[in-house]
């Protein structure tokens, strides 16, 4: 958690930090990765389905909380702020990649299950499944599924989720 | 006299620390002068000063806030309160960069309902509860639910250094347990103006 990624540094995408707000220990990370100067990482492993093609996408990444309990409020934070990043910036589908046992997790976020197994070139042995949701439809989703984190992500503004819309926009442009 | 300075490490990462202020609990009237009064050069290294605050209310804990401010502390202070003041914060508290909320003295007995207010940032679990979580083990497993809670919310824990840390599996695996010995060491002299109340409040150095 504390140490950069390669990745951490490309100047094309946005990286979030949960950090406890007692020592500001850093508890929970997600990187947004776009499509928009090439094919997301995980266009080189397999090929997504048409609907995906000419879209705004982004290849959630690097996700992770402390204590790696997907319910948690942490993963809750992260999520909510990379969708209100998402959003504000148009993208149509967030994408996701993990291993079965992260199924749970991103179906508790509405994630559709778009292809699995799929071998990745770096993990050979262990299978990976690919997860996408259209931004757009997130909240309608939630709404609708009488779902638990539609008030904590749709109808509450938390002061301690703070984004930098400059450098979101800077970073991913006002699209 | 000296202001005591107790020392929290953090069993994670040996070079990350923070520091409590020993004293009895503090009047909301008595944290600025508090603050001013310690050298804040001595805890540069913390992330946190940890500060115990007398039983008050929300009008008493934003009157609290503001005396931080006001100083303009280098790190983080931590205002430690009873569970009764969380009760009487009957408003949403403001957000200040440099000031937060720590829930004291929590034990079996803390209801659930105040360790998931919004308002707090981390829990200190009282001495007798972990020791008793020590030798019982339906304490144990209240204490270990509480701290799966507590990490759950993204809440701080702190609690007093204790046995198991031997490889032994039964530490309770606290953020950061208080340093062994007597607090303090490391006191700064503080005047003796019968002006400043805080004085009285401080144990002999």
């Amino acid at each position: 958690m504390r140490t950069a990624e390669k990745e951490d540094l490309r100047s094309d995408v946005l990286l979030l930090i949960a950090e406890r707000k007692f020592d500001r220990r850093p508890i929970g990370s997600i990187r947004i990765e776009p499509n928009f100067t090439g094919p997301l990482r995980i266009e080189s492993e397999t090929t997504l389905p048409d609907r995906f093609r000419n879209r705004q996408l982004v290849e959630l990444t690097r996700l992770g909380v402390d204590n790696g309990n997907a319910g948690t409020l942490v993963m809750a934070a992260l999520a909510k702020a990379a969708f209100e990043i998402c959003s504000a910036c148009g993208i149509d589908y967030a994408i996701a990649v993990g291993r079965r046992s992260m199924g749970e997790m991103f179906r508790s976020l509405c994630f559709d299950v778009i292809e699995g197994p799929v071998h990745l070139s770096y993990s050979k042995t262990v299978p990976f499944w690919l997860y996408a949701i259209p931004v757009a439809e997130w909240e309608q989703r939630l709404r609708g599924k009488g779902h638990f984190y539609f008030e904590f992500m749709a109808r509450t503004d938390h002061p301690d989720i703070a984004i930098d819309y400059d450098h979101v926009f800077g970073t991913f442009g006002a699209r | 006299m000296k202001a005591l300075l107790r020392r929290w490490s953090s069993p994670a990462s040996v070079d990350t620390a923070g520091f409590e202020l020993v004293s009895d609990p503090l009047r909301v009237g008595e944290i600025a002068t508090a603050l001013r009064f310690l050298h804040q050069g001595r805890v540069a290294d913390g992330v946190f000063l940890l500060v115990r605050l007398a039983s008050t209310d929300a009008r008493g804990v934003c009157a609290a806030f503001d005396q931080v401010q006001h100083v303009g502390p280098i790190i983080r202070i931590c205002l430690a309160i009873d569970v009764a003041t969380l009760g009487r914060i009957d408003r949403r508290l403001p957000n200040p960069r440099n000031v937060g909320l720590v829930l004291d003295d929590v034990d079996a007995e803390t209801p659930l309902s105040a360790i998931i207010r919004d308002d707090i940032e981390a829990i200190r679990l009282s001495r007798s509860f972990v020791d008793e979580a020590s030798e019982r083990l339906r304490a144990d497993a209240a204490l270990r639910a509480m701290l799966g809670l507590a990490r759950d919310l993204g809440l701080g824990t702190l609690g007093p250094a204790c046995g198991g840390e031997d490889g032994s599996g039964r530490a309770p695996g606290f953020d950061y347990v208080a340093t062994a010995g007597s607090p303090s060491e490391v006191g700064d002299e503080l005047p003796r103006s019968p002006r400043v109340g805080i004085v009285s409040n401080l144990r002999a150095g």
